[in-house]
């Protein structure tokens, strides 16, 4: 390789000199090889650059020196002196990839099946994110977010860039829009959690409870019966509806959790190494040397730089930067392993792919850490306030929240009842057995009578 | 004396006297080390000049694989290594 580079000709040597060139050669610190004699002198090999410097021997030894042919680099430049166009265009064509390589080729759609493809391609457009864009403007976050405020289906969705493709995986619910249709059905209102009425404003149906009653789980509220009486205030039949009302349940939870006040955290040594590796059809070449660390403990972060591939079709496509973080522990003797977590570029057809990454190992050490009474209190805050938030998601209202923080000798501790009222919406079919059997008492009572 | 001092020190003899190595591999391969200049050269003989003498390798379509200030590699059949002395 290295003689390819700097280029050797391949000379034949003619006169009676030819032993003293040959040492006149070897003195000035000329390498020549493959000398073979022949019927007029001899032929021989040796690099391009003495070829050129020893015209001065050439006339000392009275010989006649003549370049049968040149090879290497050098000359093969020589050769193909006057295709500079196709240099350009090759260069042209890889600067070309890489220039294609940082920008989205391919919105695919992935999972959908309410909602079409053009629905949420249009959705995306109007975010601004089209075929043809810089993958660096690609906030990937924020298109979740966009599509799932956007469409009421989409429950979840993940946005990721594997190459130049971008990749939309949703999943679309279909139970909770059955859950919102409005229901005529004749029913009852139940209680859902155990408490005591606050509130009750009855729509439709008549109230078993008043305000200030305690009430259990499963407790009728609000009955979907509603007595049809006549003229004598004799109950003469039922009219079932579907029982509606406003009803506030004030309840009690109990709540409880712990902060072990020994924490741990990483801190980065000056330990530091990087390996680049090169990734052709599926193997992995490691173009340096493993790199060792002192310590056991190591943060690997892949970062991909490039990748070029070509179908069985001729088809190529290019990828570009794509980040992998992974902890693991090294082995004793340091050896390094190659990253994990790369993926190579998506290509619709078996081809052969290329690309070039490098995995870079900072050593860190496992600190321990001893919480003080103010930074458990905000962490333990944190999570109360967290876990608020999400009852106030459930249209729950906190009227007094008794939660307390301390610390038992052993942990941090927070603890405490919160009280909260909450709509009830629980609902039951009416039960019209129990109905038929009162009637038949009313009857069996006027009939003794 | 200066052999004294050198076997004492471990210098190897080719470094301290400056005498030529020569390595046969076969009959097929010889490397020459160490030696002043080459004489002559033809695919049925060639001579190198040594420290006080010459090597004359003899055989049939000898070829000099590789030629340079330290090394000298020999190729082909060779059939004899002579040594003589110069005058």
């Amino acid at each position: 390789m290295f003689r390819w580079i700097r280029g050797w000709v391949h000379l034949s040597v003619e006169g009676s000199g030819r032993e003293r060139f040959l040492n006149l050669c070897r003195n000035r610190g000329m390498v020549v090889w493959n000398i073979i004699s022949g019927e007029c002198g001899y032929t021989c090999c040796m690099y391009r650059s003495d070829y050129l410097d020893c015209g001065d021997l050439v006339r000392k030894a009275g010989v006649k020196v003549t370049c049968i042919r040149e090879y290497g680099f050098p000359g093969y430049l020589l050769r193909y002196r006057k295709r500079q166009a196709f240099f350009a265009a090759f260069f042209l064509s890889l600067w070309l990839i890489w220039f294609a390589s940082l920008h989205l080729w391919e919105i695919q759609i992935e999972n959908n099946l309410y909602y079409t493809d053009d629905q949420i391609l249009s959705c995306l457009k109007e975010y601004g994110i089209l075929k043809g864009i810089r993958k660096s403007k690609v906030d990937c976050e924020a298109i979740e977010q966009e599509l799932r405020d956007t469409f009421e289906r989409i429950s979840w969705s993940a946005v990721s860039v594997e190459g130049t493709v971008l990749k939309v995986n949703v999943a679309e619910n279909y139970g909770t829009l059955e859950a919102v249709m409005a229901d005529t059905k004749p029913g009852d209102l139940v209680a859902e959690t155990d408490g005591v009425v606050k509130t009750l404003v009855v729509r439709k149906g008549i109230a078993q409870v008043k305000p200030g009653d305690s009430v259990t789980r499963g407790q009728v509220l609000i009955s979907g019966s509603v007595p049809r009486h006549n003229d004598a205030q004799e109950v003469t039949g039922y009219e079932f509806v579907h029982a509606d009302a406003d009803v506030r349940v004030e309840s009690t939870i109990s709540y409880e959790d712990s902060l072990n006040p020994d924490q741990t955290e990483k801190i980065y040594v000056k330990g530091k190494g990087c390996v680049y590796h090169i990734g052709l059809a599926g193997r992995n070449f490691s173009l340096s040397g493993p790199v060792r660390l002192f310590w056991k403990l190591t943060d690997r972060i892949s970062e991909a730089v490039g990748a070029v591939g070509i179908s069985g079709k001729g088809k190529m496509s290019s990828g570009s930067s794509m980040n992998t973080t992974s902890s693991t522990n090294t082995t004793e003797s340091g050896t390094d392993e190659i990253g994990s977590g790369f993926r190579e570029v998506f290509l619709p057809e078996p081809g052969i792919s290329f690309h070039f990454y490098k995995v870079e190992q900072k050593e860190y050490r496992i600190c321990h850490r001893w919480l003080s009474e103010e930074e458990a209190s905000v962490l333990l805050q944190k999570k109360i306030d967290e876990f608020l938030e999400n009852m106030q998601k459930n249209q729950d209202v906190v009227v007094e929240n008794q939660v307390r923080i301390y610390y038992d000798s052993v942990v941090y501790r927070a603890s405490g009842n919160i009280v909260f009222l909450s709509p009830q919406a629980g609902y039951q079919p009416i039960d019209y057995s129990a109905l038929e059997t009162e009637g038949n008492q009313t009857e069996q009572e006027n009939s003794e009578e | 004396m200066k052999d004294r001092i050198f076997q004492a020190m471990q210098i190897p003899p080719d470094m301290a006297r400056g005498v030529t190595l020569t390595e046969i591999s076969g009959y097929q391969e010889m490397r020459i080390e160490n030696f002043r200049s080459i004489c002559s050269y033809f695919d049925t003989e060639i001579r190198v000049l040594a420290s006080g003498y010459v090597i004359c390798v003899e055989g049939k379509k000898l070829q000099i694989a590789y030629y340079s200030e330290l090394i000298m590699r020999i190729t082909g059949i060779i059939t004899s290594v002579r040594f003589d002395r110069r005058d």
